[in-house]
């Protein structure tokens, strides 16, 4: 599969002097342009934040119904131990579908992930805009249906805030930054990720922030929940967002979620710090 | 009458899944998300003549018809094994259980 070169990003600081990488994995049917002003965030507050389009995204959308789940995991797995040589800690981020892969990465390298922020968290697909025939879906998913059925996007876009959700939808259809459709063979993959995800989710021990939207039009807080209800972290913190949707990094609690990132990966440095100084 | 129209809706799944193999090449999702519910709903009607037969089948005892009933399980038997690289493959391998399912309703029916 092709790579998109032109949107993946990696902000590095030039002193080397930054406190750890940062990778963060976009969500379905998007790509890193939608994380980019808040890994700058990140960056700004000194992580080196990476960030790549997953297989059959950015450029690669033509391929996007030939990409099975597990080449997401292959991938993400993959950009991680190449950060893991580089950085002593790495800490994972991710939106949606991100969210999973981040989860399911924590589950596999355990420890060796120093945190995780997993934003709007998709294990189920059961958010507000679920369409009217979602009961077929299962019909849809399991059969030949699903490498013919896209779902288009459609109101809300993910966004609350209408001024901003008038701004992405303009860039949707530009398939490289966004699709504007979910073909349904991309969700039912998807799904399986989910699904592997909350079969292991007791296994992320990595200091966890979940984030999720009350009112997440694509999938509800039953999701970030389940999370919070079955990882083994320690060290885990759930915020249920009051007046974003889906798409909260571009949503009217964008400073909320990004300073809470912040606050989280500084707190994450600190206590190392306390405890290399301790031993 | 309950044969007639399942041997109808299995032709025209036969041709619904010919013509997707068409459409899926024009790149038009709201061409193939209208066609994608058509051919769900005659799929269901397929699985419910199916199972309507069968069920008859029981009550009368007329036990050689319930050779259709596993027919029922083979789109999502073939979805489970099916990708899209080799998409035309799997829906040929279908249609030939459609195909398969027409011509044995029409011996028992007919």
């Amino acid at each position: 599969m092709k790579s998109s070169p032109d949107l993946d990003f990696e902000f590095i600081d030039e002193n080397n002097k930054s406190k750890g990488a940062v990778l963060l994995f976009h969500g379905l049917t998007g790509s890193t342009f939608e994380m980019k002003k808040y890994a700058q965030h990140l960056h700004s507050n000194g992580f080196d934040v990476f960030a790549y389009c997953l297989p059959g995204h950015g450029e690669d959308t033509g391929q996007i119904r030939c990409v099975r789940y597990i080449d997401w995991i292959n991938f993400a797995g993959y950009k991680f131990k190449k950060l893991k040589k580089k950085y002593n800690n790495v800490y994972l981020g991710g939106l949606c579908l991100g969210a999973v892969l981040a989860l399911i990465l924590g589950q596999k390298y355990k420890l060796e992930v120093n945190g995780i922020i997993s934003l709007s968290t998709t294990l189920y697909l059961d958010g507000w805009t679920m369409p009217w025939y979602n009961f077929m879906m299962p019909l849809g998913l399991y059969t030949l249906i699903r490498y013919y059925y896209t779902f288009p996007e459609r109101e809300p876009y993910g966004i609350k805030n209408i001024k901003k959700r008038r701004s992405i939808q303009k860039i949707m259809g530009k398939n490289s930054i966004a699709m504007d459709n979910y073909p349904l063979s991309c969700v039912y993959e998807l799904l399986k990720l989910s699904k592997l995800a909350r079969k292991n989710m007791k296994n992320v021990i990595s200091p966890i922030l979940i984030m999720h939207s009350k009112e997440d039009d694509l999938t509800s807080i039953k999701s970030a929940k389940f999370v919070y209800n079955n990882v083994s972290s320690l060290d885990k913190e759930i915020f249920i967002l009051e007046n974003s949707y889906h798409l909260m990094l571009y949503d009217n609690d964008k400073d909320f979620v990004f300073d809470k990132s912040v606050e989280f990966l500084n707190n994450l440095v600190q206590k190392k710090e306390v405890l290399n100084y301790a031993n | 009458m309950l044969i007639n129209s399942f041997i109808s809706i299995n032709m025209l799944l036969i041709v619904a899944f010919l013509l997707g193999q068409y459409f899926l090449k024009l790149d038009k999702p709201k061409l193939m998300a209208a066609f994608s519910i058509f051919i769900s709903i005659v799929l269901v009607f397929y699985l419910a003549f199916i199972l309507i037969i069968c069920v008859k089948s029981i009550i009368y005892k007329e036990y050689l018809n319930l050779i259709l009933f596993p027919f029922m399980f083979v789109p999502f038997i073939i979805g489970i094994f099916a990708n899209y690289k080799k998409i035309n493959f799997y829906t040929n391998i279908q249609n030939l259980f459609f195909v398969l399912s027409l011509v044995i309703a029409i011996f028992l029916f007919k």
